[in-house]
């Protein structure tokens, strides 16, 4: 039999029997044939034996001639994937090969990287291989990493492949380990090896596990101790994961340096002050006994003093700050240096810390001299201005405080975009169709969907068969069918004109909306603001497919959705010039949208118009649109029984709630049944919930009602409340663009900002802060009925006092010192009184630096009463703070 | 010293960059004091390819600050930001401009690119040289940089002194690592880009400190990775935003900023650079001025997705006549730290527009940088073979192959064409002021966002081949989304 024979037949003992026989020539001349073996046996792996694989590895580790072929050969999926590697008949072939061979292979094969975790099956091999031959030992990251791994399991090996130190515990393995002198010091560089440093875990003290070897081979003098100490505190200052750091720092503690040692290292130990906490923390102890061992030349003291009191950790600057403090206790001498080094901590987030330097500079000033008195009073600017009295104090000088009245920076009030001109041509109507439909269902502009909408009623009209061409590139990826009823209807349902426009929705799914409630956009899930856009869809289908209208009249002229009067006016007069009567869905949402205007130009125009539609719109306008409704508080009991509940809704989750209801409008003209829905009196109870999959509130609903923020606010208050109470994501970043909507910001808008300010994400927190500062740059913010809210929303646990300060801060940190006092100063009362809520401290705080700030001034009963309770807790402190800041002057 | 080869393993062919040099880049005490010798290998000079070029040798004005930012842009080197796990580490590039030292990196995901400027005022010794060259970074190196100390002066030398390379005779330091093409184009990209950006905010180092620490730091693979952010200048501050309003500044995969952590203690002010008008996530470089230095990092617009898609090179690379012109330029620069354009135009006789469109030409070739604080080009030539990657530019060959294959039809109006592509037709639309449009799902999602697709590619190929001018004059302009997405506020509304 050929050697290809015999690997078919998996015979291994023939195929080493078979290479042996070869020369060097014949062997090299079956690799090709080998190869296309591979391959063939590649693409059906599992109907061949193990057997084969192993025949196949043996026969084409012994045809190589070339070492390199050799080693990818070795390291292809023919042996890794085998049982090849621990084959006795695979080392047979391979210590036949020339030494020059071996050399070559095993070097190459000790840069094959690692496995992720777990054993290399190749391992026992190229170890068996590196000590039969006698070639260096190789000291790649893929070697140490696996001889790591098998010391600490140390896995079983089979019996041909031998020389690996024998022993139940990591301590006999290690020290009668040739390779461990070599292989333990590049055992620094490795990543990700900090769990199993603390192996192996079944050992039964630390003296068996990696730690406890490693010292104990130093003590042998196996490895260099100074070598150790050194790598592993450059391993710490280089940095890594929290697990290896961890690991890095055991192993240091472990070999205890000696205060001698240490001070030879005292530049590395400065180094790891800039390090994770854990290692700044124990280098910092380190350094402070040497310290006090009279050991740290005082320079090294400011030095670590920059370094340390630079960062944000409390711990470490309370520690360093004691430091400071000791070192000038025990030599007045170095006062100066402590006084200044100490100054360092004066710009430090936390008022509390500037607190506790300023006494500790206080404390060795008289020591120090007056020499440092202009460098701390130029320090103290940083200082927050609750201490500012103290410094000016201290050292005699006025601290620069920023000079002129308070000026409250809010940000620009933002111009909504506006829509541009109509599509102009069809091959423009097809990208954008196209664009609307690349976006999730919920995603795609406002500008973009419905100028599409319109680009596509108005070149059906105008050309319905190059429409038809242009679109085919957008409908040959994205095909209409019915959906169901398991989804809203959204921007992607555009998808439905176009297919109607080219002929490719069946002429019943047309029909059925206009006979009755069959239609293929809605189903049981569809929201009412699902239902308005449904209503405008079916129509645009139909009348694009019958070409009866030229355009649309509730294309909006900005981004918000808002339609200028001016404009409906103009479209309308031209519906009567062409003799085009509107539908009813666009006529309604149009109506919906337009904003009201006094300009007599306008109402003027709109007097003109003649048509019934027209003589409709002309008295709404007249009217000033869709009169406003006005909210009115309510909070739904807990347990309250959903109004429907139907699988796939769910209802409020149990407790307070906080909400609002409103009573609906008296209309004078009627608008379409899905509009008169969108506007419907409401108990507060809103939307039935529907599971969130189905639940997408988009920009597109905003746009449906733009001059009624209020009514939408309270239409979609459940989905805000989401981002709180139920730690949703996503709903808060409506808000915005609910602040930049029109019409007057009511109870509801209020409530819907105060759940969004105590929102679970942090995205979801800025954007409350973007609406919150919007409504204040817009004048339109009631800051104590904002901040009432809150503080109901806190007291209830519906909102997180922790998650309200982050979010406070952050709209105070802008510039909005002044707003945010408005709300804070009526949140606190409710916050204060009887049993001050937990987290009450961060939010005084917060409110006594606005107050500072903005110059508020006014007592409030709640503050001065926790103020004077006594005690050193925080909150009794920051309550001291803001009622001394607001009884000034 | 330097060689670019095709090694062959496992069957896969990969490009490597070989480096060799003379010894390991080191921190070496002796009794003169601290020296810090960066080795080079392999480097473009204006006197031709040296193996082991020398720079610079002087002082470092700001010892610890410049340790400290060496090590952030080492960092960028060595990281990737996305897929963590995955390891690669090229070497930072080092560009001598004559009164400047330049420090480049770029991360192996492709998603973040490094710069740190070593000024005049952040020097002091000999002139510096010319030429662009790799240095060595080590284990022991990093190590050594961290225990730099403020007390006493640091001595640099990028490159051995001539005496030591003519007398060398021991075993050079030789590495070799992968270079994908993708790294490449992506390291070009970003000069492309960058030369779109303008400054968006710039903040005192108090508020710089506080911003930058209040960045999520997010462990590998953490969905921080995922969200993009949007920064606003508010006051003296920047304050988070949850979407693109006027004036901000896209912050995508925030984590990513966390090389600048390590100069923060140093920082003089942290300047933002943007594209102008973002409606989308977009690319932006965060400055740290640092005493006589400036530490620049460029994120991609997303930290999944490195620059090399980015699109700005194949509309550069597709009009035929900016060739001539960048060969042209290419010979008069001499890495000048600051690329005149007006200058250029008159030593080169052509049109300041036609500059600009070669110099962009250049950038994707990686013979060129931008430095957004200066505003201005630098000349560098990477070292390595950037024009293979420029030709293996996927979209432009696929562009390449749809015009091979007479695929493209355009329509007697000049005013779209038909690209024909297997079974079907994409339709490109060319608007009044000659930017391209198409039907495909790729421009239908990004909207020029991420360049030309490969169908307006080949329309514009065979446009400038029939001799109807190139359809973007700017290629910058035509990479910035903004330009075709958002419609301007002076534009009227429906009628």
């Amino acid at each position: 039999m050929s050697l290809i024979d015999l690997v078919r037949a998996a015979d291994v003992q023939g195929v080493v029997q078979e290479v042996a026989a070869l020369t060097p020539a014949q062997r090299r001349a079956c690799v090709p044939e080998l190869k296309a073996l591979l391959k063939e046996l590649s693409v059906e792996r599992r109907t061949h034996s193990g057997e084969q694989w192993v025949a196949l590895a043996v026969a084409g580790a012994g045809c190589n001639t070339a070492a390199t072929a050799a080693a990818s050969w070795l390291g292809g999926r023919a042996v890794v994937d085998s049982a090849a590697s621990v084959s006795p008949a695979l080392l047979d072939v391979i210590e036949r090969q020339p030494l020059e061979w071996q050399t070559t292979v095993i070097a190459r094969m000790a840069e094959r990287r690692a496995p992720r975790w777990g054993w290399s099956s190749e391992y026992p091999l190229l170890e068996h291989l590196v000590r039969t031959t006698g070639c260096p030992v190789p000291t790649t990251d893929a070697f140490v990493t696996n001889w790591f791994r098998d010391r600490t399991w140390y896995r079983a090996w089979p019996a041909h492949l031998a020389g690996r130190p024998q022993g139940p515990g990591l301590w006999e393995r290690l020290s009668g380990d040739s390779f461990a002198p070599l292989l333990v010091p590049r055992l620094f560089d490795l990543a990700d090896i900090g769990a199993e440093l603390d192996g192996p875990w079944g050992a039964a003290d630390d003296k068996e596990r990696w730690t406890g070897c490693l010292v104990r081979l130093a003590e042998q003098g196996l490895v260099d101790r100074g070598e150790m100490i050194d790598r592993c505190l450059a391993r710490l200052a280089r940095g890594g994961r929290q697990n290896d750091q961890r690991a890095f720092l055991k192993l240091l503690a472990a070999f205890a340096p000696t205060q001698d040692e240490i001070r030879q290292r005292v530049r590395s130990y400065l180094a790891l002050l800039g390090c994770p906490t854990p290692v700044a923390e124990h280098a910092q102890q380190v350094l402070t006994d040497l310290d006090e061992a009279g050991l740290l030349d005082p320079e090294l003291l400011a030095e670590a003093s920059e370094t340390v009191l630079f960062r944000s950790e409390k711990k470490l600057v309370r520690a360093q700050l004691l430091w400071l403090d000791r070192a000038a206790r025990r030599d007045p001498g170095r006062s100066w240096q402590v006084v200044l080094a100490a100054a360092g901590a004066f710009g430090h987030p936390d008022p509390d810390l500037q607190e506790r330097a300023l006494k500790v500079v206080a404390r060795h000033l008289d020591a120090a001299g007056s020499g440092v008195l202009p460098e701390l009073s130029a320090a103290a600017t940083a200082l927050n201005p609750a201490h500012h009295r103290r410094a000016e104090e201290l050292f005699g000088l006025a601290v620069d405080t920023p000079a002129g009245p308070y000026v409250e920076l809010l940000p620009p009030v933002p111009q909504p975009r506006q829509v541009p001109a109509p599509l102009g041509s069809a091959a423009e109507v097809a990208e954008e169709v196209s664009a609307v439909l690349a976006h999730d269902a919920g995603d795609a502009d406002v500008i973009a969907f419905e100028r599409a909408l319109d680009g596509l009623v108005r070149h059906a009209f105008l050309d319905r068969a190059a429409l038809t061409e242009a679109l085919e590139p957008v409908l040959r990826i994205r095909r209409w069918s019915a959906r169901g009823q398991w989804w809203d209807c959204t921007a992607y349902d555009l998808l439905y004109v176009a297919a109607a426009v080219a002929g490719q929705v069946p002429a019943h799914h047309l029909l059925a909306p206009l006979q009755g409630p069959h239609s293929p956009l809605r189903g049981r899930l569809t929201t009412a603001f699902g239902g308005q856009l449904a209503s405008r869809l079916e129509e645009a289908a139909w009348y694009a497919l019958s070409g009866r209208i030229p355009f649309l009249l509730a294309t909006p002229t900005s981004a918000t959705g808002a339609l200028e009067a001016a404009t409906l006016v103009e479209r309308l007069a031209a519906y009567e010039a062409q003799g085009v009567e509107p539908g009813p869905a666009d006529l309604s949402q149009a109506l919906l949208r337009v904003v009201p205007t006094r300009d007599p130009g306008v109402l003027a125009a709109a007097e003109r118009l003649t048509s019934a539609a027209g003589r409709r719109a002309a008295r709404w306008i007249q009217v000033g649109g869709l009169p406003n409704q006005a909210s009115v508080r309510a909070e739904l009991e807990p347990d309250a029984p959903p109004s429907r509940a139907r699988w796939g809704e769910y209802s409020w989750p149990d407790g307070d709630r906080s909400t609002a209801g409103q009573p609906g409008v008296p209309l004078d003209e009627l608008l379409s049944a899905d509009s008169m829905r969108l506007v419907r009196p409401t108990s507060g109870r809103g939307e039935p919930r529907f599971s969130s999959w189905s639940y997408l509130p988009s920009p597109h609903w905003l746009a449906m009602l733009p001059n009624h923020r209020e009514e939408l606010a309270l239409r979609m208050l459940h989905g805000f409340a989401g981002a709180s109470g139920m730690e949703e994501r996503g709903s808060s970043q409506l808000l915005p663009l609910l602040a930049e909507a029109d019409g007057p910001a009511g109870p509801a808008l209020h409530l819907a900002v105060a759940y969004g300010l105590g929102a679970r994400f942090p995205e979801d927190r800025s954007a409350a802060v973007d609406a919150l500062l919007v409504l204040a740059a817009r004048g339109d913010l009631d800051g104590p009925m904002l901040g009432r809210e809150l503080a109901g929303l806190v007291r209830s646990g519906e909102v997180k006092s922790n998650r309200l300060a982050d979010s406070v801060r952050s709209a105070a940190d802008t510039g909005a010192y002044g707003t945010v006092w408005t709300v804070l100063a009526a949140t606190l009362p409710g916050l204060l009184a009887e049993e001050p809520i937990r987290g009450g401290a961060d939010l005084l705080a917060v409110a006594g630096d606005c107050a500072r700030r903005s110059a508020a001034r006014g007592e409030i009963a709640e503050v001065t009463a926790v103020a004077g309770r006594g005690g050193s807790s925080r909150l009794v402190k920051e309550a001291g703070l803001l009622r001394e800041v607001l009884a000034a002057g | 010293m330097l060689s670019v080869g095709r090694s062959n393993v496992l069957g896969m062919t990969q490009a490597v960059q070989a480096y060799a040099y003379l010894r390991p880049s080191a921190v070496r005490e002796s009794s003169a004091g601290r020296s810090l010798a960066l080795e080079t290998s392999g480097g473009a000079t204006p006197a031709g390819a040296v193996s082991n070029p020398r720079f610079f040798s002087g002082f470092l004005t700001a010892p610890v600050a410049a340790a400290a930012a060496l090590l952030a842009v080492a960092d960028v080197a060595a990281a990737r930001y996305y897929q963590p796990q995955l390891r690669a580490s090229l070497d930072p590039v080092v560009t001598a401009n004559g009164d400047r030292l330049r420090f480049e990196s770029f991360s192996g995901c492709c998603g973040v690119y490094a710069r740190l400027d070593v000024l005049a005022d952040g020097l002091d010794g000999d002139d510096v040289g010319h030429g662009t060259t790799n240095v060595d970074v080590n284990n022991p190196l990093r190590d050594a940089l961290t225990r730099i100390g403020p007390s006493d002066p640091l001595h640099l030398a990028v490159g051995p002194d001539e005496l030591e390379v003519t007398t060398f005779d021991g075993p050079m330091v030789e590495k070799k690592v992968p270079l994908p093409d993708r790294w490449l184009r992506g390291f070009a990209e970003t000069q492309v880009l960058a030369a779109g950006f303008d400054l968006r905010a710039e903040v005192p180092a108090a508020e710089a400190v506080r911003f930058l620490r209040s960045l999520p730091r997010g462990g590998a693979g953490r969905s921080a990775a995922r969200t993009a952010q949007w920064v606003v200048p508010a006051g003296r501050t920047l304050r988070p935003t949850s979407r693109p309003v006027p004036g901000a500044v896209c912050l995508p995969g925030p984590e990513r900023l966390a090389a600048l952590q390590r100069v923060l203690r140093y920082a003089l002010a942290l300047r933002v650079y943007g594209p102008p008008a973002v409606q989308s996530p977009a690319a932006a470089a965060w400055e740290v001025v640092l005493p006589g230095m400036r530490l620049t990092l460029m994120l991609s617009p997303d930290a999944s997705r490195g620059f090399s898609g980015e699109g700005g090179v194949p509309a550069a690379l597709a009009s035929e006549d900016a060739a001539a012109d960048a060969e042209l330029v290419s010979v008069l620069l001499a890495w000048e730290p600051r690329i005149d354009v007006a200058e250029l135009a008159e030593q080169s006789g052509l049109q300041a527009a036609r500059v600009r469109a070669a110099l962009t030409r250049l950038g994707t070739a990686g013979q060129i940088g931008y430095d957004t604080a200066e505003a201005a080009y630098f000349h560098r030539q990477l070292p390595y073979d950037a024009g293979r990657a420029e030709a293996q530019n996927p979209r432009l060959r696929a562009a390449h192959a749809l015009v091979a294959a007479g695929a493209v039809r355009l329509d007697a109006d000049g005013g779209s064409a038909t690209v024909a592509v297997d079974d079907h037709v994409q339709r490109v639309r060319v608007a009044a002021d000659s930017t391209l449009s198409c039907t495909c799902l790729w421009w239908a999602k990004y909207r020029g966002g991420r360049g030309p697709c490969k169908h307006a590619l080949a329309v514009s190929l065979v446009r400038s081949v029939r001799g109807v001018p190139a359809a973007q004059a700017d290629p910058v302009a035509q990479a910035d989304p903004a330009a075709q997405a958002v419609p301007s506020e002076t534009e009227v509304g429906v009628r």
